[in-house]
């Protein structure tokens, strides 16, 4: 039998950009986001919005 | 080439951004100072090895980071900040940004992505400058030790008093206020 997991809400998937900036998410987190997003047009966005900031913050703090 | 007199001028202008990284981190202005100096300093020596690829701030700024992390792992004393300052209630700040059931808000969520000419490059980053400094102090200090220097988490709880909770919810916090910031600003560079 398997376990349905709870799927993530949009401020869920918020939580886990942040935590990815710091360390790898872990398989199920990449699942569930994933998920999330194949079906979520914002959380597309925001997450490319997330990735172009810290794209930015990388150029600005010379962490390339 | 630059000649010695435009070459100072050249350091001088990036002279207020490395400070306040500086000051957030090593917490004195005289500190600050001192490792500021090091850098333009240094920078003037060394001018010979700026190859102009990455910009002078950029490169200016990664000599500082060398200095700030040795001062910071030099000093047997955490840098004192206060467990729990700014970190509060994460949710209720975001609350406006998403529905009851957690989705975000379609009447406020801006969809603006930037669009990275090289052009607007410049533009681009004094955007991110100008909403990192509106950051809250204390945040504005954890979170460039974990962007600005690459300290990992455990580091950075140890070196200052903030528990691995507040922590993360400081880091969430100055991220998102950061992406509405953004999001804002490049909504006015269309």
């Amino acid at each position: 039998m398997t376990t349905k997991k709870t799927p993530l809400t949009c401020r869920d998937t918020t939580y886990l950009v942040s935590e990815s900036r710091d360390a790898p998410l872990d398989a199920e987190q990449n699942e569930l986001l994933a998920e999330h997003l194949k079906t979520c047009d914002a959380c597309r966005t925001a997450s490319i919005q997330f990735a172009q900031l810290f794209s930015q913050l990388d150029s600005l703090l010379a962490r390339k | 080439m630059l000649s010695s007199t435009d070459q100072w001028q050249a350091l001088a202008l990036e002279r207020p951004f490395l400070l306040r990284l500086a000051r957030l981190q090593l917490g004195s202005q005289a500190d600050a100072e001192d490792a500021v100096q090091e850098t333009l300093i240094g920078a003037a020596k060394g001018w010979r090895g700026f190859e102009g690829r990455s910009g002078l701030r950029s490169w200016l700024t990664g000599i500082l980071r060398h200095k700030i992390v040795d001062a910071i792992r030099g000093r047997r004393y955490a840098v004192p900040l206060q467990d729990g300052a700014g970190a509060g209630d994460h949710r209720s700040e975001f609350d406006p940004l998403f529905t009851a059931d957690d989705a975000w808000h379609p009447d406020v969520f801006i969809d603006t992505v930037c669009g990275a000419t090289k052009a607007a490059e410049r533009q681009l980053l004094d955007i991110v400058e100008l909403c990192m400094n509106r950051l809250p102090e204390e945040t504005a200090r954890l979170f460039l030790m974990r962007e600005y220097l690459g300290m990992e988490l455990a580091e950075i709880e140890e070196r200052s008093t903030v528990s691995a909770g507040n922590l993360r919810v400081l880091l969430y916090r100055a991220r998102m206020r950061l992406r509405e910031c953004a999001v804002r600003g490049w909504g006015e560079l269309e």
